[in-house]
Formats: C-alpha cells, sequence, structure tokens
C-alpha cells in the first residue's frame, strides 16, 4: 500500500487535468484525456482562443464567473457546454484551484469531467417535473402531492382554496392533516389497497368520503390517487380530490324532485308510465305494476310488448307511433290486466323532449273508467226510462189524432166491405168492382197497420242493455214526426211546411226513437203554439241544414214566442204550457240531445213566434 | 128498410182519398149518384153545387175545416143537408156540429145502414 499514485493515473484517469494562467486565461497544460472530451489533440487546446471558442455562447458568462470567483477565493465549480469537433454538444464540469506558478505568477488548476449523461439525465427528470408542476397547477381539481410516506410535498392553489391552508403552512406535513379524525385511521388501509394494486384510480367513493377544512368545516370530496414516479423510496403519489358538495346538491336536489314525482305519481288515480324511444320502460308508477301484479323493478326495463302482450301492442301501435314522431293521442278503449279481468280505460300518450328537441320517449296516462262508465251507463238508462214514460205521456196526449190516423183507413175498409158484399148481392155482380174494393181494403188494412207499427216504435222501451247507434237521416226523422202529427196539426188547424228539401247524405248517429222523441216534442210544442195565433196564419216550418260539422235541426212557429227569456227556465221539467203536458217534453229532449253530443237551443223568431235549433254532430 | 127516393147526387168531401173512394163506392152500390171533391173549398167551388142532395162532410181536413165548410153553407141560407163525419173521438165536435146546423154526425168507422138511415133522414128533413 502506498500513498504514492500510480505513474500513469494523471494521464489515464477518467478526467481532463487543466492548468491555465490566472491572469491571461491561456491554457498553460492540459492532459492527453483532452482528445477523448472534444475530439481535439491537447496542442489545439494550447492554441490561444480554442478552449474559449469551443465554449457555448451562452456559456461564457458563467464560465468566466466561476474562474474569476477561484482566482478571489481559491476555488471555483462550473458546468458548461462544448462543442464537440464531430458538432455534437458536450456538458463539461470544470474545478479549478488557485495555485502559485513557478513564475512567481498565479495559475488555476484542475480537471475538466464530462458529465454529458448525468446532465441528460438530470434535464429529463427536470422536464417530467416541470410537466407535473405545471400539470398541478392547472388541474381544475385540488392536486396534493405526496411522498411514498403520505407527507406533502406540494399542492395546487385549487387545494390551498379547498382546505383552507397555505402550502407552506403544511408541507411536510402528513396528508392525515387534512381529514376528519373519525376517517384518519382508514387512510393507511386505503393506502395499502392502492399499494396492492397501484393502478386502481379511485381510492373511495365520494359518497362516504370527506376531508376538514382548515375552519373545521367538512366537505364531501372524491379522492383519486395515482402513482407518479420512482422506485419504491423515492415514488410520489399525486391525490387528486374533487370537491363533490355542489354535484351532491344537485344529485340530492334531482333525488329529492325524482322522488317527489314518484310519489307524486303514486298517489295519482291513475296508471302512469313513460316509455323511450326504444319502447322500454323507464319509469312506471305503484298502480301502474299492481296493474300487472308485479313490482316496479320487474316492469322498468322492459320493453311495452313484453308487458302488454303483443295483441294489446298491436292494438296501441298506431298511437305508440303518433307519440314518438310527436303527436300527443288520446284514445278509450280496453285493457287486460294481469288476472285476465278487463275494464274500459281512458289512455293518453303524450311526447317527451330532450334538449335537443328530439322526442325522447313519451308518458302514457291510464285511467280506469270503470266506474264512470257504470255511472253513464246508469244515467243512460234512467234517461231512457224517463224518455219512455215520457212518449207514453206524449202518445197519450196525441191519443185523439192517432184515432183519427186508425179510424180512416178503418171505415174506408167497413165502406169497401159493405160495397163489396152488396155488389156481390146484385143480379149481375160486378166483380171488377169488387175486386179493387178488396185491393182497396188491404192497402188500407196496410196504412192502419203503419200507424200502429209507428206507434209501437214510440212506445217501444228501447234495449235497456245498450244504447242505440242508428245511422239515420235527420230529414227522414222530421218527414215520420209530421206524418204522426199531421192529424195533430190538421185538428189545430195549424199547418206544417218543410219549405227545403233535405240535404241529402247527411247523417247522424244516434238512437233514432228518442231523437224522433226531441222533434216529435219540438213539433208538439210548436203546433200548439201556432194553434193560439189567428185562423189563417198558423203555421209551423220545419228546416235541416247542414252545418259543418253538425246538422241543424230547426221548427219554428207563428205562435205568441217563448214564455221566457231564460234558457234554463225553459227546459225546467214539469212546467208545461200545454193541457195534460207532463212537462217534461223540453227537459228530456235536452238530454237526449245533449247525450249525442248536440245543443238545442230556443229563441224568439225575429219574425215572431218561437224558434227551436237542434244542433247533432254529423256522422 | 125504406128508403127516400133520392133525385140529386150526394156529395163526399174529405181529404182522405181512400175514404172518398170507398163511401162512394158503397152509396153507388145502393144506386145513389155520387160527387166526391179532396177538400171544402172546391166542394163550394163546383158548378154542381145546387144539384147535390145531401153532403157527407169530413170535419178534419187541412185548410178548411169541416166546420168551416158548414158554416159557409149556412151563410148562404141553403138548405143543403150535411152529415159531419170525424175519426177524432171528442164528443165537443158533436155538439158543435149539431149547433151548426149538421143534420147527423157520424164517428168513424161507421156502419153502413147508420150511414143510410143518416142520409134518409137528412134528406126526409129537408122536404
Amino acid at each position: 500500500m502506498t500513498l504514492q499514485p500510480p505513474p500513469d493515473f494523471l494521464e489515464t484517469a477518467p478526467l481532463v487535468p487543466i492548468e491555465l494562467d490566472a491572469s491571461s486565461r491561456a491554457i498553460l497544460y492540459i492532459g492527453p484525456q483532452a482528445s477523448a472530451l472534444l475530439g481535439f489533440a491537447p496542442e489545439e487546446w494550447l492554441e490561444p482562443e480554442f478552449a474559449q471558442s469551443r465554449i457555448l455562447p451562452d456559456d461564457q458568462a458563467s464560465v468566466e464567473d466561476a474562474r474569476h470567483a477561484a482566482i478571489r477565493s481559491g476555488v471555483g465549480h462550473v458546468d458548461y457546454r462544448m462543442q464537440h469537433a464531430d458538432g455534437h454538444v458536450i456538458w463539461v464540469n470544470e474545478c479549478t484551484r488557485r495555485v502559485a506558478g513557478p513564475d512567481g505568477g498565479e495559475r488555476l488548476r484542475g480537471f475538466l469531467i464530462d458529465i454529458t449523461d448525468r446532465k441528460l439525465q438530470e434535464l429529463t427528470l427536470w422536464r417530467s417535473e416541470a410537466r407535473l408542476r405545471a400539470l398541478l397547477r392547472h388541474a381544475p381539481d385540488a392536486m396534493v402531492l405526496t411522498d411514498a410516506g403520505g407527507r406533502i410535498l406540494d399542492m395546487n392553489d385549487q387545494a390551498e382554496a379547498l382546505f383552507g391552508y397555505r402550502l407552506s403552512d403544511v408541507v411536510g406535513s402528513s396528508f392525515d392533516h387534512f381529514l376528519p379524525t373519525r376517517l384518519q385511521p382508514r387512510l393507511p388501509g386505503l393506502r395499502a389497497a392502492f399499494d396492492r394494486d397501484p393502478h386502481r384510480r379511485s381510492l373511495v367513493d365520494g359518497h362516504t368520503f370527506a376531508i376538514e377544512r382548515s375552519d373545521g368545516i367538512e366537505l364531501p370530496v372524491e379522492l383519486s390517487m395515482s402513482l407518479v414516479a420512482g422506485t419504491d423510496d423515492t415514488r410520489q403519489l399525486l391525490c387528486s380530490v374533487r370537491d363533490l358538495t355542489a354535484r351532491r346538491r344537485i344529485e340530492a336536489q334531482l333525488r329529492s324532485s325524482e322522488r317527489q314525482l314518484r310519489e307524486m305519481a303514486n298517489v295519482l288515480p291513475a296508471m302512469v308510465c313513460f316509455l323511450d324511444t326504444e319502447n322500454r320502460y323507464r319509469f312506471v308508477n305503484d298502480a301502474y305494476a299492481s296493474w300487472y301484479g308485479w313490482e316496479r323493478h320487474q316492469i322498468e326495463g322492459r320493453l311495452l310488448r313484453e308487458v302488454i302482450g303483443g295483441h294489446a301492442y298491436s292494438e296501441i301501435g298506431d298511437s305508440v307511433e303518433a307519440a314518438l314522431a310527436g303527436r300527443p293521442t288520446h284514445f278509450r278503449g280496453r285493457m287486460e290486466d294481469g288476472a285476465g279481468r278487463t275494464v274500459p280505460v281512458d289512455v293518453t300518450l303524450v311526447p317527451q323532449y330532450d334538449e335537443g328537441g328530439a322526442v325522447s320517449g313519451y308518458f302514457v296516462v291510464v285511467f280506469d273508467v270503470t266506474d264512470e262508465v257504470a255511472a253513464r251507463e246508469a244515467d243512460r238508462r234512467h234517461r231512457a226510462e224517463l224518455a219512455h214514460v215520457s212518449r207514453v205521456a206524449t202518445l197519450g196526449e196525441l191519443a185523439a189524432s192517432i184515432a183519427h190516423e186508425l179510424n180512416q183507413p178503418l171505415s174506408a175498409i167497413v165502406a169497401n166491405a159493405r160495397a163489396a158484399r152488396r155488389l156481390l148481392d146484385g143480379v149481375v155482380p160486378d166483380l171488377d168492382e169488387v175486386g179493387e174494393a178488396l185491393e182497396d181494403i188491404a192497402t188500407s188494412g196496410r196504412r192502419a197497420g203503419d200507424v200502429i207499427a209507428g206507434m209501437r216504435k214510440l212506445l217501444q222501451k228501447g234495449d235497456p242493455g245498450e244504447a242505440r247507434n242508428d245511422r239515420v237521416n235527420p230529414a227522414v226523422l222530421v218527414e215520420d214526426v209530421i206524418e204522426l202529427l199531421r192529424s195533430e196539426a190538421i185538428g189545430r188547424g195549424v199547418s206544417v211546411h218543410t219549405p227545403a228539401v233535405a240535404p241529402p247524405e247527411t247523417f247522424v248517429l244516434g238512437d233514432s226513437i228518442q231523437l224522433k222523441q226531441v222533434l216529435l216534442n219540438l213539433l208538439m210544442n210548436a203546433i200548439d203554439a201556432a194553434s193560439r195565433a189567428p185562423a189563417g196564419s198558423r203555421t209551423v216550418t220545419t228546416e235541416v241544414r247542414r252545418s259543418e260539422p253538425s246538422v241543424e235541426l230547426i221548427v219554428r212557429d207563428s205562435g205568441p214566442g217563448l214564455p221566457t227569456k231564460d234558457p234554463e227556465e225553459l227546459f225546467q221539467p214539469f212546467v208545461s204550457r200545454r193541457p195534460g203536458g207532463l212537462g217534461m217534453g223540453l227537459a228530456i229532449s235536452r238530454s237526449i240531445v245533449e247525450a249525442h253530443d248536440g245543443q238545442i237551443v230556443g229563441e224568439d223568431d225575429p219574425e215572431g213566434g218561437a224558434c227551436f235549433t237542434v244542433r247533432l254532430p254529423l256522422a | 128498410m125504406s128508403h127516400t127516393p133520392i133525385a140529386g147526387p150526394i156529395a163526399i168531401v174529405d181529404d182522405d182519398d181512400s175514404v172518398r173512394r170507398a163511401l162512394s163506392r158503397l152509396l153507388q152500390a145502393h144506386g145513389m149518384e155520387t160527387l166526391t171533391h179532396p177538400s171544402g173549398r172546391e166542394f163550394l167551388d163546383s158548378p154542381t153545387l145546387h144539384e147535390v142532395e145531401c153532403l157527407l162532410l169530413d170535419i178534419h181536413m187541412p185548410g178548411m175545416s169541416g166546420l168551416d165548410v158548414l158554416e159557409e153553407i149556412r151563410v148562404a141560407a141553403t138548405k143543403l143537408p150535411v152529415i159531419l163525419m170525424t175519426g177524432r173521438y171528442d164528443d165537443d165536435f158533436a155538439r158543435r156540429s149539431l149547433g151548426a146546423g149538421a143534420s147527423a154526425f157520424l164517428r168513424k168507422p161507421f156502419e153502413e145502414e147508420d150511414l143510410l138511415r143518416a142520409i134518409d133522414v137528412a134528406i126526409r128533413e129537408r122536404r
């Protein structure tokens, strides 16, 4: 062992010995390793200004500073860049010490070391760190950089604002610092879980994790961690902390409004559901689910066809199509429940739109209208019964006229029969005349039969089970009723006119007997009113007028006009102007007309007398 | 039944065509001559009015009723016997018609004998 360096140490060590004149900075000596360092022989280095010219201009000032420092204080260090003979740049560390030269002048003696590799590594590291810092600064979330032990290294402004601490206050302390005391024991476990699976991004779900601010307020957060760099010892963890307060509030509001909607939908006396554009249930209320004998979740997510069945699906297909095309639809139908029971329902489909205005689905609201239908049916029966009673009473009033209508053909029959008998008794029977008499008898018999049939129709109670829905021409109804009242009008000296020819192809749907009854009431009232006018001006005029989408049946009389201007009083029951009248005519007429979706109006005619108009929807 | 001989025609006024024809046929079978009119106005305006021996007149006709016709006949102070007919069951008409000078009142449908008797009586009364 010796303290002496090996004899070739200076020439072979991986560094370049150098000596410079302290005042002129001229290189006085440089080791042979200089060739390897820069690609130039040592002799070239000794040329004046050579080394200076190879130092990159940007670095020359710091080189000069370091040398100046060495002269002044004895030691100088500097890293700088030089241009290699082949053009690339190398990093050099120059380390010199001031020494006294043999001539008494000062010299700088030291080494040049090639530090290019180390510098490149440093630069890479610096660059990635700079990126990390920039990321930290500009991230929208609060970001905290910790070491492997959870000690805080850095954090961004957002984190300072969120936690209410300055970085300088917390740097070096544990991340636990930011957690409420009750949650702090959880962190090691979470960190261990992250260690086992470092790819896991979100450490905890935002619902249960919270941080505590410097002012003691707890905030719900979503915490994610990611591995930044380094080996086990040098790695860093980037913690991203997202404040969930606003999101929580919005979510809570959404949940609350959705809950309210559900609760509201559940107390509605209707079945409500929402389907998307694929006809998939997105929402159903309790009533809807229990209709099919299911729980809500058993229907939500399923397709419409699966739930209601193919048959029902084909029946409502058009309405669904319309709703998806943006048109609300409404219809009445029958619907089968989970137990196979069918009830009448009222169904409405309402399209819903997304923010872009496209149809996103549709609401279906279904009302069970069993009670309504039953009530309407009961109402219809009552009306039919009342109408029947009223018809019987009206025909009672017409007994004398009806008798006349029957007695006319009967008297013709009797006279013809007697005449025939007489003719047959003659010496030479006039068989031709007898034949004609018999023919007339048959005609009169038929006529009497027609009168009775017409009466029977009016006396019919009608099928109590179902409402009639005849397709009738109102003009024909008017003619029939005028025929029935012909004798009555003649008896009262009233002439009945039907001036305009009824418009062809005009039909209404309804109970022809009840509609006839309306006309019977109106015409009887009109004949009665007209009979109070002076002889010769006793007229009743009827008219059938098409007025899209309705048809108007008008009855005018030349009587004294309406007894009251109050339309309600006019249609009051048990008020009659006719002797023997029940006073039900107009009341029943109105209920019949309204049951046919029509209106009846009574008013004074400007030309005198009264005018009643019945408006019925065209079939 | 013996009947008073009838010199002139029996007029029948009724708006109902079948009744006019039947009554006319019956009276002709009994050898009487008949004239028929569908309305009172047509009868009153007919040129054969004064040849008529007896008038069978329906009360209920549109426009001019049988009672209106009867009144006009009485105003004209003719002694034409008038038998009123009605298909309505209304006693009030019977009283009013007899009060207005009708010789008989028949309710339809009536029997052959009742008609013939009424005509016989009416003609006899006229003479």
